[in-house]
């Protein structure tokens, strides 16, 4: 079994089994955590328009906070896009995702998506730099934060240098390709980036705390 | 309004002398680190795990902080207030915990008593993080779970636990039991010529007071009573249940929070009340208003307002009418009304029919920083570190010495009694003068001048 064999094969299986069941885990148990009850009379019975609401306000910082919170804001934005447009757009991409699914749709031109996979780079440089310089972020960074970070990279840099042929063959570029998305796959229910499915929730809870108090969140 | 400096002075100087009264309870510290764990473990529900699960460290509850923001201190992050109540649950609850607790260190003693300065030096609880975190996440009620388990495990503010222990022992704060209370408002009513209905068996509705503003601001009760008497309402107050801070919410410990919201509700039931009147302060509310039922185990038979939500009330529904007044009149509302309201963060104030407007959040953020760096710089003792519900006009009139500026001051409960066109409404155009001061802001015309209250 060569290494492309091996990530295309048993690796690929494994971490999706990782992957789904580890979610599954995280989300279920967190969910069904206990809830307690509130006997407060609510200012507003119905919260459910409040906490949909919530779920989409909070893609963008309140004027308040625009000075403080713009550049990470639209650095964060510069990451998440790009790598939507990567693992989204990119032709081979979606064939890989329509042998496994069925699903089939659209991609962009090769170099439109090199240039995303760059921005989305240089983005997590820019929030890897910010860790590590800035005084505040040092002091609430974790190793699970650094290691986020490159486990999202890294399937990003090992694609683009996979697709230029850079330093190694093919097959074994995209073996290491492969082999990082599986990475990812691996960590995603474990680690932070397990943020991509909590926010969700989360927004809402919160959306439908402030909404039973009456306040706009 | 009028402060008489002898008494605030007074009132300044005993703050250090109540940390000498503190009774601290003798625990091991592995029975403290017990019950704090034993806490944060019956605290944390599904929403709590779900924004512990949800955090991406990413810094921007630091840019909405009034201790990070001018200080540019990164322990003050809220991020790193709530880290103790993270650690118990990643490694007791979380469903990775098997996982977690390989590398998730557990909490000891050491680290119970050097949180005590986050949690209950460095926040207030007002739940501006709450608005900037992508997430969604409620940092301020964290907080106030890792208080109930600072609390339990018996590292509370020294000055604060005296404070807590008095209202647990005799349900009273600063001396002022029932009998002392009746006095004062005996004493008060009679030499401001102002009816105010004592230990009525029937009423409408309970206002709700604090030993401090019936030491020290005694001209907030003359307004509300005024106004009460005023609209004809048929309205009390009852030695039996007055004093609406709460230092059970304030330290986190729950037994003396209850016991304190149990005498309201006890009152308000005994003289029929429908609705509770709570002063402006920013946990009292709350209080009573969130906690009391769950506290209670069952929901209360009258409703709960803030005075200012009381007020806001009336003038929409035109039973109270103000005299426009033009410029100058603001009103600063306490933060956790903002987040615990009855307001919301729209800046919409329940005065606002009347021509006033809040200055909410951002120039009270501005306020806010300015006196914590002062605080830092020494320009304020240290003693005014350990902030209480009622400290917020101690600190405007401190500051405002230090400064050498006047910052107007008042409470929200003088507004409508001051800018009232009718006689019921009282004296117009007091202001209160800190001794020293430059007058850098003036009065407009002959209303008072409200800004800035910070009552956390």
């Amino acid at each position: 079994m060569t290494l492309l064999d091996f990530a295309r094969g048993p690796a690929l299986a494994w971490s999706l089994y990782i992957l789904f069941f580890g979610s599954l885990l995280r989300l279920v148990g967190v969910l069904l955590a206990r809830k307690h009850v509130d006997l407060s009379q609510p200012r507003n019975a119905d919260t459910l328009g409040d906490s949909v609401r919530t779920v989409f306000t909070r893609f963008w910082f309140k004027p308040e906070f625009r000075a403080s919170t713009l550049f990470i804001t639209l650095i964060g934005y510069a990451m998440h896009i790009g790598l939507a447009v990567v693992v989204l757009l990119f032709v081979p991409h979606i064939l890989f995702i329509s042998k496994l699914s069925g699903l089939s749709w659209g991609g962009l031109p090769n170099d439109t998506i090199m240039l995303a996979g760059a921005i989305t780079l240089a983005a997590l440089v820019a929030m890897w730099v910010r860790r590590l310089q800035n005084p505040l972020m040092q002091a609430i960074s974790n190793w699970e934060d650094h290691l986020a970070l490159f486990i999202t990279g890294l399937p990003v840099l090992t694609g683009m240098m996979a697709y230029g042929h850079l330093f190694q063959d093919y097959p074994t570029l995209l073996a290491i390709h492969i082999l990082s998305v599986e990475l990812l796959f691996v960590w995603f229910p474990f680690g932070k980036l397990f943020h991509a499915v909590m926010w969700i929730p989360t927004r809402f809870k919160l959306g439908a705390h402030f909404s039973r108090r009456g306040v706009k969140a | 309004m009028t402060v008489d400096m002898q008494l605030f002075e007074k009132f300044a100087g005993m703050i250090p002398a109540l940390a000498e009264r503190a009774q601290p309870p003798h625990m091991s510290d592995a029975e403290r680190v017990e019950k704090a764990r034993a806490t944060f473990l019956a605290n944390i529900d599904a929403d709590m795990a779900s924004e512990m699960e949800s955090c991406i460290h990413c810094g921007h509850c630091a840019d909405a902080c009034h201790y990070y923001v001018p200080t540019q201190d990164p322990k003050y992050a809220p991020v790193r207030k709530f880290e103790l109540l993270k650690r118990v649950y990643r490694r007791e609850l979380s469903p990775l915990r098997w996982l977690h607790r390989l590398y998730t260190e557990d909490i000891n003693a050491d680290d119970l008593r050097k949180w005590q300065e986050l949690v209950y030096d460095s926040c207030t609880e007002c739940g501006r993080c709450a608005m900037i975190c992508p997430m969604g996440i409620n940092i301020a009620g964290m907080v106030n779970v890792m208080r109930q388990g600072l609390a339990n495990a018996g590292i509370i503010p020294a000055e604060m636990m005296a404070m807590e222990q008095e209202q647990g022992a005799h349900g009273s704060i600063f001396g002022v039991g029932p009998t002392e209370m009746e006095q004062i408002v005996q004493d008060l009513s009679r030499k401001q010529g102002v009816e105010i209905p004592l230990n009525r068996d029937r009423a409408d509705i309970l206002v709700t007071t604090s030993g401090l503003d019936l030491l020290l601001y005694n001209d907030v009760l003359i307004a509300t009573a005024r106004i009460m008497n005023h609209l004809g309402e048929s309205w009390t107050l009852r030695s039996d249940g007055f004093e609406a801070a709460n230092f059970g919410l304030l330290s986190g410990y729950e037994k003396v929070q209850k016991a304190a919201s149990e005498r309201l509700i006890r009152a308000a039931e005994a003289c029929g009340a429908t609705t509770v009147i709570i002063p402006e302060c920013g946990h009292a509310y709350p209080s009573m208003r969130w906690d009391a039922a769950n506290l209670h185990g069952r929901q209360l038979p009258f409703r709960v307002l803030a005075i200012s939500e009381y007020l806001g009330q009336k003038v929409k529904s035109g039973q109270l009418k103000l005299t426009p007044p033009g410029q100058g009149q603001e009103g600063h509302f306490p933060r956790s009304l903002q987040t615990r309201p009855p307001f919301g963060f729209d800046r919409r104030a329940p005065l606002g029919a009347g021509g006033t407007r809040s200055r909410l959040p951002r120039d009270g953020v501005a306020w806010r920083n300015e006196l914590v760096l002062r605080r830092r710089r020494g320009c304020l003792p240290d003693r005014y570190r350990r902030r209480t519900a009622p400290e917020g006009l101690r600190y405007q009139d401190r500051a405002g010495r230090c400064h050498g500026r006047r910052f107007g001051g008042g409470h929200l409960r003088q507004l409508p009694a001051e800018l009232h066109g009718g006689r019921a409404a009282g004296a117009v155009g007091q202001e209160h003068r800190i001794p020293g001061g430059t007058g850098g802001r003036g009065a407009a015309g002959n209303h008072a001048l409200i800004k800035d209250q910070h009552h956390d």
